[in-house]
């Protein structure tokens, strides 16, 4: 018996949930409490370009965008399906425009590391 | 005895507008609202509908929407309300037929969706299909086979408010049940309906008010919730 499509944007959501939990807490502590040079005062452009210059913060920059990107796109989804007052048509529409808000963001949040 | 005012929906159905009757009762301690819906009916306004049956919480008739909380008249002590106030309105989520009275029709065509029969190759056998004791259907289920389908879950669901397609917990309670039954074989097409989109499980949040409401103590999102997590591998629904 096959497992069903649905089930594993079910956990999905979940595991992006529990995933973004971590990685909000980080970007919070690291954009927002802990930076010495934030504490300081002394905040500017190369600090911050050093820092996400860092293929490793790249990486986990890129992560945390698409994270948040299918989290947040899947549960607005899921919202328009709670409402049924919303034809199957017209949640087949939105469907396809948030995959494609999806896509353009992705691209847009990942090109701008290639102009550094 | 205590003086209650009890404050009633009225509407001829049909869509008809609501009004508020308002009537004053004197109620002993351990009176009912349906002892008070009866008081009133006899001695104030014979015109009031509502329905019951068995009066003892076994049928499900006495469905109601008591102090904003979907309850069975017949197990609702007025004191136990801690209200001198008694506001009582006709189950949310269904249509209302008069007053109290409401029809049970959508809630019983989305029982229809998930086959509730047993479907066993062996239906027209004369041999009694007995369930094993040790069998994981036995041990797991005896509580949530108490089901009255009184509709106290439909009424308390919140997704069921704003979707018309959504099974509603006691429909996808009952399909739990044969998915679980060693004895069925309609396990894919129940798992079909319990996969769609806009009216299986994943419309379920876990608001928990059908489990809150649930006169039989269902909990109702343990099952939603067991399916779910079942989908991933199926099969495993029929295990001993
Ligand atoms: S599951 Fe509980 S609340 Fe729902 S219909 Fe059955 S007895 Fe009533
Ligand atoms: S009258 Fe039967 S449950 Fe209340």
């Amino acid at each position: 018996m096959p497992a069903y499509r649905n089930v594993l944007w079910w956990y999905v959501q979940r595991i992006t949930g529990a995933l973004l939990v971590v990685l909000l807490t980080l970007h919070f502590w690291v954009e927002h409490f802990m930076s010495k040079t934030l504490m300081r005062g002394d905040l500017t452009y190369a600090v911050i370009l050093s820092r996400i210059s860092n293929p490793v913060w790249q990486a986990i920059d890129i992560g945390f965008l698409l994270v948040a990107l299918v989290h947040g796109l899947n549960g607005l989804r899921n919202i328009v399906l709670d409402y049924s007052r919303v034809g199957p048509r017209v949640a087949q529409a939105i469907t396809v425009a948030l995959v494609a808000v999806g896509l353009v963001w992705s691209w847009w949040g990942i090109e701008a590391f290639s102009k550094l | 005895m205590k003086p209650y005012q009890v404050k009633i929906a009225r509407s001829a159905g049909n869509g008809a507008p609501t009004e508020v009757g308002t009537f004053e009762v004197v109620l002993e301690e351990r009176m009912t609202v349906l002892d008070a819906l009866f008081n009133i009916q006899r001695t104030q306004d014979d015109s009031l509908s509502f329905r019951c049956a068995c009066r003892v919480g076994m049928c499900g008739t006495c469905a109601m929407y008591i102090n904003s909380v979907p309850r069975l008249a017949c197990k609702t002590q007025v004191s136990r309300l801690n209200s001198s106030t008694v506001t009582i309105g006709p189950l949310p989520n269904l249509p209302v037929i008069k007053d109290l009275v409401v029809s049970l029709e959508p809630f019983f065509e989305q029982w229809k969706k998930i086959k509730p029969a047993l479907h066993s190759p062996t239906r027209d056998s004369k041999e009694l299909a007995c369930i094993p004791a040790t069998s994981r259907y036995a041990r797991e289920t005896p509580q949530k086979r108490d089901c009255i389908t009184c509709g106290i879950c439909y009424g308390a669901c919140g997704i069921k408010s704003s979707s018309a397609e959504y099974l509603g917990p006691a429909a996808i309670n009952k399909a739990f049940l044969r998915l679980m039954d060693p004895r069925d074989t309609a396990t894919e097409e129940r798992l079909e309906v319990i996969n769609n989109e806009r009216a299986g499980v994943w419309r379920c949040h876990a608001q928990f008010n059908c489990t809150a409401a649930c006169p039989k103590n269902i909990d109702l999102t343990d099952t939603i919730m067991r399916l779910k997590r079942a989908m991933l591998f199926p099969s495993g629904l029929k295990k001993a």
